[in-house]
């Protein structure tokens, strides 16, 4: 695994990019709300009208139900989430952490535009039903942009980064059934 | 490399992801229930007790935390539970006994619930003094934090585990 120098310095690494990230993030979250409204728009359903005050993403559906707003950030944690993982990461070249940071952003965005469609198709379900269609909804986006980055965010670190700074008779491998047997790598 | 070796290498993934989706299907069905209101409760009295030995003058009243210029509401997102039950899964999820698991997911239950109750104090504070900053506290740093934190605790103990399986 990583031992504690490295473990240390990935600690102290994510601390400093975690404030440095989120001071610059401040300066584009309202344009980033933009970009997932601009290419959502189009993916949620008639009734429902995307906009963005602030840092808030809005859903008017006057016909449905009352306003549903959500904040920016919550969305926008996740991504500060694998940025960070990736920037602070022990072991990595300067060309990998620049891919990874590419692909999880964009997967990130993808997401995003995902996850705000289907929350505006999620207030067209629930508008008329009762509160517990609601509850479903919130329940849904709650688990969406509260953990699921975070479980990315961990399979991440499990599957590409330890093996790449974890010796090959240290990584867990399958056919293990206790802590008395050795890892080994084939 | 083998097919057999191949298999070795990607069990551990899928074992630890099939883990962690378990783990988000078990947090949705806690959403809404009664215990998660209890722990919420108890996450705002852990956090009025510490702003009120640190000198502040809050009080707890279910999952309301207020003094008398600012007050928040609990809820199950700002409860440890979330980067509990995906640790747990985690935890879980690593070839280890189940001794280890055990302490494990103890040390995620004092620690992360520390760091949680850190979390509230320092955005009730922020929310008092710098009302402007509290939603990027909120919601980017202290939220980064926190899951940071579980995957920080996971590495430690994982490398804990490891040794001594080594020794």
């Amino acid at each position: 695994m990583l031992g504690g120098t490295r473990l240390s310095t990935f600690a102290f690494r994510a601390a400093v990019s975690l404030l440095i990230v989120s001071v610059l993030w401040v300066g584009l979250a309202d344009d980033y709300n933009r970009a997932v409204v601009a290419v959502a728009g189009p993916l949620t359903p008639a009734k429902v009208t995307l906009s963005v005050l602030g840092q808030f993403i809005v859903f008017d559906a006057p016909d449905i139900g009352p306003l549903v707003s959500l904040r920016g950030f919550a969305l926008h944690y996740g991504l500060v989430l694998v940025a960070v993982l990736v920037l602070a990461a022990v072991g990595l070249g300067v060309v990998s952490r620049v891919v990874w940071l590419a692909i999880l952003g964009a997967a990130g965005f993808a997401s995003h535009v995902a996850g705000v469609a289907l929350l505006a198709w999620g207030v067209v379900w629930a508008g008329g039903r009762g509160t517990d269609a609601w509850s479903v909804v919130y329940n849904v986006y709650a688990v969406f942009w509260g953990l699921v980055p975070a479980a990315i965010g961990g399979f991440w670190c499990f599957a590409f980064w330890l093996p790449r700074v974890t010796p090959p008779r240290e990584r867990p491998t399958g056919g293990e059934g206790s802590a008395n047997q050795a890892s080994t790598a084939p | 490399m083998t097919h057999r070796g191949l298999v070795r290498l990607a069990v551990p993934g899928v074992i630890l992801a099939g883990s962690l989706v378990a783990s988000l299907a078990i947090y949705y069905g806690l959403l809404g229930s009664a215990w998660v209101e209890v722990v919420a409760a108890g996450t705002a009295d852990m956090a009025s007790r510490t702003l009120n030995l640190l000198g502040a003058s809050t009080t707890a009243n279910g999952t309301t935390l207020y003094s008398s210029g600012f007050a928040v509401s609990v809820v199950a997102e700002c409860t440890a539970l979330g980067p509990l039950v995906l640790f747990t899964g985690a935890v879980a999820a690593y070839p280890s006994s189940w001794r280890d698991k055990g302490v494990g997911v103890a040390l995620g239950l004092v620690v992360l619930n520390a760091i949680n109750v850190l979390r509230i104090v320092s955005l009730f504070w922020i929310g008092s003094a710098f009302p402007e900053y509290l939603d990027v506290a909120h919601l980017i740093v202290w939220q980064t934090a926190l899951v940071l934190s579980a995957i920080i605790l996971w590495l430690w103990w994982a490398e804990r585990v490891a040794r001594a399986r080594r020794d």
